[in-house]
């Protein structure tokens, strides 16, 4: 340790860091990437949520006709009433294999309850995209040097870290509002306050699972001085780590073998985590929270250590 | 030990076969404007980023501004850095950049904007203080990359070719901005223009082969504060003058149709001229010019003719 560690240190290592994450938010927010990729949170917020209610509109204009009723223009106001039935309770129980989760799931307005899945599923590619070269862009650059000079590597990895988790923030505060405005234009029941309250949740749980992706992206972005080399790298973890989840799960040559093994390894992947967000109790969801933000977090230390070993 | 901005100590460094820096030994005392003198591959660009901490040294020490080596907490804000062919960000504006690396040196908001207007005032770009980085010519961008070096008025500052692509009256104008910091803190500038370092200058550190071959005060150096050099016409007998010359109590050579004299040791420049002037005037001597000590150009030409030995590869 440093003779100038301590709290001062400390204190000034936390303010360098929120100074960066800031420049870091003003800086991407202003690059045509950046603005191209928030597009596309929106854009596929958008596309997705159109789709839904088209479907909905489908599947209510089905039922209508089976039903020999008249079937609605405005899509949602007959989904509302199924979602509540306790028939379709069963049966998301069933499907769930947890009865409290089911009345959890059918509790959420059905369109945040749609973007919760999308955000959750594209979190990581959006954040692979948009961040994984966030640190070796300016080593390779010699933007870097500017800062180094002047705050420690950690303080000043540390802010990437946070200015690109408040850039995916937006990004998927972008697609919440984008869900929203859908909801509130074209489809009828629609509860403006549920669906806020609701998407808020979404996003806070996609951010988390946005948060441990960060940490593994920008841990490999300190690995590497080339820009390119940390995009194959970032989207090759989504590949190697999703893979590997998936092999450890499922492959037979692993469960009939060493199953316990694989199970004691499966808390390591981030994607084991994930459908731990949905359940109802926060003790239950606690645990797969910490368990994310501990991954994402130990992921970056560890890519770190490897940063200040090495030229800047 | 003499009060130094920098001090360093059998410095290694190492790419691969290739050896940067061969036990590097130099002092940089404080408040000097020192200019570090190298052909390509000296070493000067690697011993700047280990002084600041960016490169890793293999051996040796580094004690900047005497508090040990580099240390972004125990060095914080006193220490500013023109790095070599580094971008700066290029989408937001000179003045947000600027502001955004006064914070990191440990500037309040409102103070970081106030030095960062007054620094843009400095080089010349006040009025591109809201344009993006990525807007502005080469010879801009240099400027504000010096100016990034200097805001938050840190006590060491390192620049790595500043006047590097700028055009001839923007040397002059960066000459002057350098000038205006003598004494307030220490520079240390690499350059090629040796003309540039001259005017700039006075302190010198000549670096060879990842070592330093020679350092010193400028005057010392290039001999300005007890050596005089006369140029005379063609033609003349200049070694006839040596005799009266020595007689005067002056030490002269010969070298073609100029006049190298020398003093005694301590005696200023103007003392020589009073005492060696006088000589030539009576015995006629046509002279052409009157020079105190040799260039800098002609100072690190004569080091150079006998560098030291490569370091063995390997």
């Amino acid at each position: 340790m440093s003779p100038g560690a301590g709290p001062a240190a400390a204190m000034s290592g936390v303010r360098d860091a929120l100074v960066v994450a800031g420049f870091e938010l003003r800086s991407a927010l202003r690059t045509r990437k950046a603005l191209l990729l928030l597009l596309l949170y929106v854009a596929g917020a958008v596309a997705a949520d159109a789709g839904f209610v088209h479907i909905l509109q489908a599947f209510e204009r089905t039922a209508a006709d089976t039903l020999s009723v008249a079937a609605t223009d405005t899509p949602g106001a007959m989904t509302g009433r199924l979602m509540a039935s306790p028939q379709v309770l069963d049966m998301v129980g069933e499907l769930v294999g947890d009865r409290a989760l089911a009345t959890q799931l059918l509790a959420i307005p059905p369109l945040a309850l749609f973007y919760g899945w999308v955000a959750l599923s594209f979190v990581p590619v959006l954040v692979a995209l948009t961040s994984s070269d966030a640190i070796a862009a300016d080593v390779e650059s010699g933007a870097a040097r500017y800062a180094l000079v002047r705050t420690g590597r950690g303080a000043w990895a540390a802010g990437k870290l946070l200015g690109q988790a408040l850039l995916m923030v937006v990004g998927l505060g972008a697609g919440a509002v984008a869900t929203f405005i859908i909801g509130l234009g074209w489809t009828r029941g629609f509860d403006p306050v549920a669906n806020l309250v609701w998407l808020a949740r979404m996003c806070g749980r996609a951010s988390l699972v946005g948060y441990a992706w960060l940490g593994v992206v920008l841990g490999l972005s300190q690995l590497t001085r080339h820009t390119n080399r940390a995009r194959l790298l970032g989207v090759m973890s989504l590949v190697a780590l999703g893979g590997g989840r998936a092999f450890l799960s499922h492959a037979s040559v692993i469960r009939d073998r060493a199953a316990a093994v694989a199970d004691s390894l499966l808390p390591l992947f981030i994607g084991s985590h994930v459908i731990d967000l949905w359940q109802p109790d926060w003790r239950l969801r606690l645990p797969a929270m910490v368990m994310l933000v501990a991954l994402g977090t130990a992921a970056f230390v560890a890519g770190h250590r490897f940063f200040c070993r090495r030229d800047a | 030990m003499a009060d130094l901005a920098l001090r360093i100590r059998g410095l290694r460094r190492r790419y691969g076969a290739t050896v940067a820096l061969d036990g590097l030994d130099l002092d940089v005392p404080r408040g000097v404007i020192c200019g570090l003198v190298g052909p390509n591959g000296a070493g000067k660009t690697t011993t700047m980023g280990i002084v600041a901490g960016l490169i890793r040294p293999d051996a040796g020490t580094v004690d900047v501004l005497g508090e040990g080596p580099f240390d972004p907490t125990r060095h914080a804000g006193r220490v500013g850095l023109l790095p070599q062919d580094c971008a700066m960000p290029a989408s937001l504006p000179v003045g947000e950049v600027l502001a955004y690396y006064g914070r990191l040196q440990g500037l309040s908001t409102s103070m970081a904007r106030r030095a960062a207007d007054r620094l843009l005032d400095e080089v010349d770009l006040a009025d591109r203080a809201g344009q993006r980085i990525g807007q502005l010519s080469h010879g801009m961008r240099r400027r504000v990359a010096v100016a990034q070096a200097l805001i938050g008025d840190p006590e060491l500052v390192l620049l790595d070719e500043p006047t590097s692509g700028l055009d001839p009256h923007l040397v002059v104008r960066m000459r002057a901005l350098l000038r205006t910091r003598r004494g307030r803190c220490t520079i240390v500038v690499s350059s090629h223009i040796l003309a540039e370092l001259e005017a700039t200058c006075d302190h010198v550190i000549f670096m060879e082969r990842g070592r330093c071959t020679a350092a010193g005060s400028m005057a010392e150096l290039t001999g300005r504060s007890r050596q005089v050099i006369v140029e005379l016409e063609p033609g003349l007998d200049a070694p006839a003058l040596v005799p009266s010359l020595q007689g005067a109590g002056l030490r002269a050579q010969v070298d073609g149709t100029r006049l190298v004299v020398t003093g005694p040791t301590g005696e200023g420049t103007a003392a020589l001229n009073a005492r060696l002037l006088p000589v030539l005037l009576a015995a006629g001597a046509p002279i052409v010019e009157v020079q105190a000590g040799r260039s800098l150009e002609a100072t690190w030409m004569a080091s150079r003719a006998d560098p030291p030995p490569g370091p063995k590869p390997g």
